[in-house]
C-alpha cells in the first residue's frame, strides 16, 4: 500500500512541478518521465497527437480532392497513387480518410467541450444548492440518463440539420448526464470545507462561491473525466454517421465512409472497410490509452470510474 | 426492503413523467410531419390538415399528451401508422428479438470477461496479464459497426463464408436457425461489453486483494481457490454488477447498429425505421420501454448490492 502511495505523490508531483528551481520551464523533464513511466499512455498521447497535426494540415497531405468522382478509376486497389486504393465513385480512399481526420477531431472538441460545460455547471449547482434544486436538477439527468440516447440524438440532429457542428452538439448533450453526476460528489465535499464558510462569511455571494471557489477545486476531475470522452466522443460521431445520422454527403466522415450500400461493396474491396474502420481504432485506442494514463498520474482515485 | 422497492418505485414515477414529456416533445419537433409523409408529395394542404384531425394531432398539444398518458395507463399504446397494426402487437414481435440478442450478448461478454478478468488480476503484471489487458483496451477502441463489417466482409474472403444476413425464425420456431443468426451480432455486442468488464474486474478484485481480510484469510491457512473466489470475487462482483446492469440498457441502444447490419427484425431497427417515418405512437412507446428497463434495471442491481456485500442495508 504504501508503495502505491509514493508512487501516486510521485506521479502528480510530477504535473505539480512546473517550475525547477532555478525558474527554467520544466515540462520537457515531466513529458520525458510521464513516457517513461507510462509508455502505453505515452504511445497513446503520440496517436492523438498525430491526429492533431494530420487534421491541422489535412488540405496539404491529401494526395486529391476527398470528394472528386473518377469513372475511370473506380474500385482500384491500392497503388502508389492511390495509397489506400479507391472507392465506387472513384474517390481517392486515402484523402477521404485524411479529410475524416478532421470532421472526427471538431466533433469530438465540440461535443465534449459541450458536454463538459453542461456537465460541470449541473453538478456544481446540484451540488452547491442541494435540497430542491439538487432534486429537480437530479430527476432531470435521471431522465436524460433513462431516454435511450441514440433517439436523443437522432431527435436533435432532425431538429437542427445535420451538419458538423450540429452532430456534436447533440453528441455533447447525450453525455452530459455522467458527468454531472461525477461532479456532484466532490461538491457536496468541498461545500463543507471551511473555507467556503470563511468566504460565505466575507460577504461573498453564491456565484463567486461556486466560480472562484468551488470550481477550481474540481478543475483536476473535470479535465480528467473530459478527456476519456474524446474517444467515446468519436466512437458515437461514427456510428451516427453509419446509421446516416452524421454530417451529411459528400462530407467524408469515418463513419459515413463505412455506411449504407457500401458493406456490398466491401466484400469485394476489402480496403473500403479496412481504413476507415482502422482510423477509427486507432484514434479511440489512442484516446483511450492516452486518457487512462492522465488519470492514473493526475488522480488514482478515479480509476475504473469513467 | 419491500418498503425500499416501493419507495423506489415511487421516486421513479417522476423520471417517467420526464421521460414522457421528452418523448413527446421530441417527435413532435423534430422537422417533417406523419401525414405529410404518409400522403406522399401529391397530398394537397387540405388533405394533409384532414389526415392531421384524423389521427388527432391537431388538437392542442397538451390534450394531446394526456389523451397518449391516459391510453398507455389503460394498455392502449394505439397503432403504428406505417405497420398498420397496434403497437402493442409490433412490440410483441420486436421486444423478444433485441431482448434475445441483449441476453446473449451479455452471456457471452460475462463468459469472457469475468473468469479472463479474475486471471489478470490473480497475474498481475505477467506476461497473460500484460497481453489481456491490451487486448481489452483495443477492443474497447473498435466500433461495433466495424467489427461487425469486418465480420461478413473477410471471411468470405478467406474461407468462403459468411454469416447469415436473411430469414429469421423465433427460437420455438426453429431453434437452430434463429442461433445461428443470432449468435454473430450477438458476438459482436458482446466483444466490446467483454473488454469493458474485463478491465473494471481485473482493478476491482486487485483492490480487493489487497485488504486486510484477505490477508487474514490467507494467515489462516485457506487454499488459494477459496481465498480469491469466496473471500474476493464475491465482494469484487460489486461494481460488476453495476455495469452489467447498466450494460444490459446500452446493448438494449447499441442493438440498433448490430440489427441495422446483420438485417435481424428487432426493436432497434424498428426504432430507427419509427423515428424516420415518424411513427409517433411506436416510438413514443418504445422510448418509454427503454426508460423502463433502464430504471428497473438500475432497481435490480441496487438489490443485488445487498446480496453480494452483506454490510449493505436498505433503510
Amino acid at each position: 500500500m504504501a508503495a502505491i502511495d509514493s508512487i501516486a505523490r510521485d506521479d502528480r508531483a510530477l504535473f505539480e512541478r512546473t517550475t525547477t528551481a532555478y525558474g527554467v520551464a520544466a515540462w520537457p523533464l515531466s513529458v520525458l518521465r510521464f513516457c517513461r513511466r507510462k509508455p502505453l499512455g505515452a504511445f497513446g498521447g503520440a496517436i492523438t497527437l498525430a491526429l492533431i497535426v494530420m487534421a491541422a494540415i489535412h488540405p496539404w497531405i491529401a494526395t486529391y480532392d476527398p470528394n472528386a468522382i473518377n469513372p475511370n478509376e473506380v474500385l482500384h486497389g491500392l497503388s502508389g497513387q492511390h495509397y489506400f486504393g479507391t472507392d465506387n465513385y472513384g474517390r481517392d480512399v486515402y484523402s477521404r480518410v485524411v479529410y475524416g481526420a478532421w470532421a472526427s477531431l471538431e466533433v469530438s472538441i465540440v461535443s465534449v467541450a459541450i458536454g463538459t460545460a453542461i456537465g460541470t455547471a449541473i453538478g456544481v449547482l446540484s451540488g452547491y444548492f442541494g435540497g430542491a434544486v439538487d432534486m429537480v436538477l437530479q430527476r432531470f439527468v435521471d431522465a436524460t440518463l433513462a431516454f435511450p440516447g441514440l433517439i436523443l440524438a437522432i431527435a436533435l440532429v432532425g431538429l437542427v440539420g445535420p451538419s458538423v457542428k450540429n452532430v456534436s452538439i447533440a453528441i455533447g448533450l447525450v453525455t452530459f448526464p455522467s458527468l454531472s453526476r461525477i461532479v456532484r460528489g466532490p461538491v457536496l465535499s468541498i461545500k463543507a470545507q471551511p473555507y467556503i464558510e470563511a468566504a460565505r462569511s466575507t460577504g461573498a455571494n453564491s456565484l463567486r462561491i461556486m466560480l472562484r471557489h468551488v470550481l477550481p477545486n474540481i478543475v483536476a476531475i473535470v479535465i480528467v473525466v473530459s478527456t476519456a470522452r474524446f474517444g467515446a466522443a468519436i466512437l458515437v460521431e461514427s456510428s451516427l454517421s453509419f446509421l446516416g445520422l452524421g454530417p451529411p454527403p459528400p462530407t467524408a466522415t469515418w463513419g459515413s465512409m463505412l455506411s449504407g450500400d457500401a458493406i456490398y461493396i466491401m466484400q469485394t474491396a476489402w480496403w473500403l472497410a479496412f481504413f476507415p474502420g482502422a482510423a477509427i481504432t486507432l484514434v479511440v485506442l489512442g484516446f483511450n490509452l492516452f486518457g487512462d494514463a492522465l488519470r492514473d498520474v493526475m488522480d488514482p482515485r478515479l480509476r475504473g470510474r469513467s | 426492503m419491500s418498503n425500499y422497492i416501493l419507495r423506489r418505485l415511487i421516486a421513479s414515477i417522476p423520471v417517467l413523467v420526464l421521460v414522457t414529456f421528452g418523448a413527446f416533445a421530441l417527435i413532435r419537433i423534430i422537422p417533417g410531419d406523419l401525414a405529410a409523409l404518409k400522403l406522399g408529395n401529391d397530398a394537397t394542404p387540405q388533405e394533409i390538415r384532414d389526415y392531421r384531425t384524423k389521427l388527432g394531432l391537431n388538437d392542442p398539444l397538451p390534450a394531446q399528451y394526456i389523451k397518449w398518458i391516459g391510453h398507455t395507463l389503460t394498455g392502449d399504446f394505439g397503432q403504428s401508422q406505417w405497420e398498420y397494426r397496434p403497437v402493442a402487437d409490433v412490440v410483441r414481435d420486436k421486444f423478444p428479438v433485441t431482448l434475445e440478442l441483449a441476453l446473449l450478448a451479455v452471456a457471452i461478454s460475462t463468459a469472457f470477461a469475468i473468469p479472463l478478468g479474475i486471471l489478470s488480476a490473480v497475474r498481475q503484471d505477467s506476461l497473460l496479464d500484460q497481453a489481456l489487458r491490451f487486448t481489452a483496451i483495443l477492443f474497447l477502441a473498435i466500433p461495433s459497426f466495424w467489427l461487425a463489417i469486418l465480420l461478413i466482409t473477410l471471411p468470405p474472403i478467406w474461407f468462403g463464408w459468411k454469416p447469415p444476413l436473411t430469414g429469421y425464425a423465433t427460437p420455438w420456431q426453429d431453434p437452430a436457425l434463429n442461433f445461428r443468426r443470432m449468435i454473430w451480432p450477438a458476438l459482436v455486442l458482446g466483444v466490446g461489453s467483454a473488454a469493458f468488464v474485463l478491465r473494471l474486474m481485473r482493478s476491482s478484485l486487485l483492490e480487493i486483494l489487497r485488504q486486510d481480510y484477505i490477508r487474514t484469510a490467507w494467515s489462516k491457512g485457506l487454499r488459494e481457490r477459496t481465498v480469491i473466489l469466496r473471500h474476493g470475487v464475491k465482494v469484487g462482483m460489486i461494481p460488476i454488477v453495476t455495469v452489467l446492469g447498466l450494460q444490459f440498457s446500452v446493448l438494449l441502444g447499441g442493438a440498433v447498429i448490430a440489427e441495422q447490419v446483420f438485417g435481424l427484425p428487432g426493436m432497434g431497427r424498428s426504432l430507427l425505421g419509427a423515428v424516420s417515418r415518424r411513427d409517433y405512437p411506436l416510438v413514443q412507446t418504445y422510448v418509454l420501454i427503454f426508460a423502463l428497463v433502464y430504471l428497473v434495471m438500475n432497481l435490480i442491481v441496487d438489490l443485488l448490492y445487498g446480496y453480494l456485500d452483506p454490510r449493505i442495508t436498505y433503510s
